[in-house]
């Protein structure tokens, strides 16, 4: 019997819950994609593609002109 | 014309109206240069990401968030963004354009939530992710024996 290789797949969230439009006022979905330092994730550890990646990285830095995401934080969560 | 969003970081030592009056010389303001359709989306006081320092050099930990959405000409926002510039009591402004009409519910967090949920019951069930997982149908026997040939 052949053994059958697997390859995990990343799918995007934001594809998948066919998001078209990220809005940089929801500070809520935002920060599930910063770090405890407030550094955004890269796309390699969160599965994002590269579109949505854009889009979220866009949003996280117009909330953080507004001051509703830090630039730097020792712990935001 | 183009969509604009401007986003008014208000100080909140002020008094309600003080605020309230504020914003409205504003909505006129830009109303006057000739936006239509605006929408005004007070969020009330909340806490900041970080402190921003007022105008008397204290530092301010919380303030008003208004949203004003309009249709206008680039010179409206010009005017605007002049004025807004001279008013010491704004903490912060941002203007954002949009190309097209972004939707109006973007409940985004529910959806995600859901997609998260789904994939731990996958994981739970020990079946991995069932969709996300792909079967390449790859002989890796095979091609073992091709590499040690």
């Amino acid at each position: 019997m052949p053994r059958e290789k697997k390859i995990r797949v990343k799918v995007c969230k934001f594809c998948e819950a066919k998001i078209t439009h990220i809005d940089y006022k929801d500070e809520k979905l935002l920060r599930r994609f910063l770090s405890d330092r407030g550094k955004i994730i890269p796309r390699r550890m969160s599965g994002v593609c590269e579109r949505h990646q854009r889009m979220l990285t866009t949003a996280v830095k117009r909330a953080r002109q507004i001051a509703l995401l830090p630039y730097v934080s020792e712990m935001i969560k | 014309m183009p969509l604009y969003e401007t986003t008014l970081v208000i100080d909140s030592l002020l008094e309600e109206t003080v605020i309230t009056e504020k914003v409205q010389k504003y909505v006129d303001l830009v109303t006057k240069a000739g936006a239509v359709d605006l929408q005004v989306d007070r969020r009330g006081v909340r806490k900041l990401a970080y402190d921003i320092k007022g105008k008397d050099g204290q530092w301010r930990t919380q303030a008003d968030y208004t949203f004003l959405f309009y249709e206008a000409p680039g010179t409206a926002v010009n005017i605007l963004e002049k004025q807004l510039l001279l008013d010491e009591d704004m903490l912060r402004t941002m203007t954002v354009r949009y190309d097209r009409m972004p939707p109006a519910t973007p409940a985004d967090l529910n959806a995600i939530e859901a997609v998260d949920s789904s994939r731990d019951d996958d994981e739970e069930r020990g079946r991995g992710d069932r969709e996300r997982v792909k079967d390449t149908g790859v002989d890796v026997d095979a091609l073992e024996e091709e590499e040690e040939g």
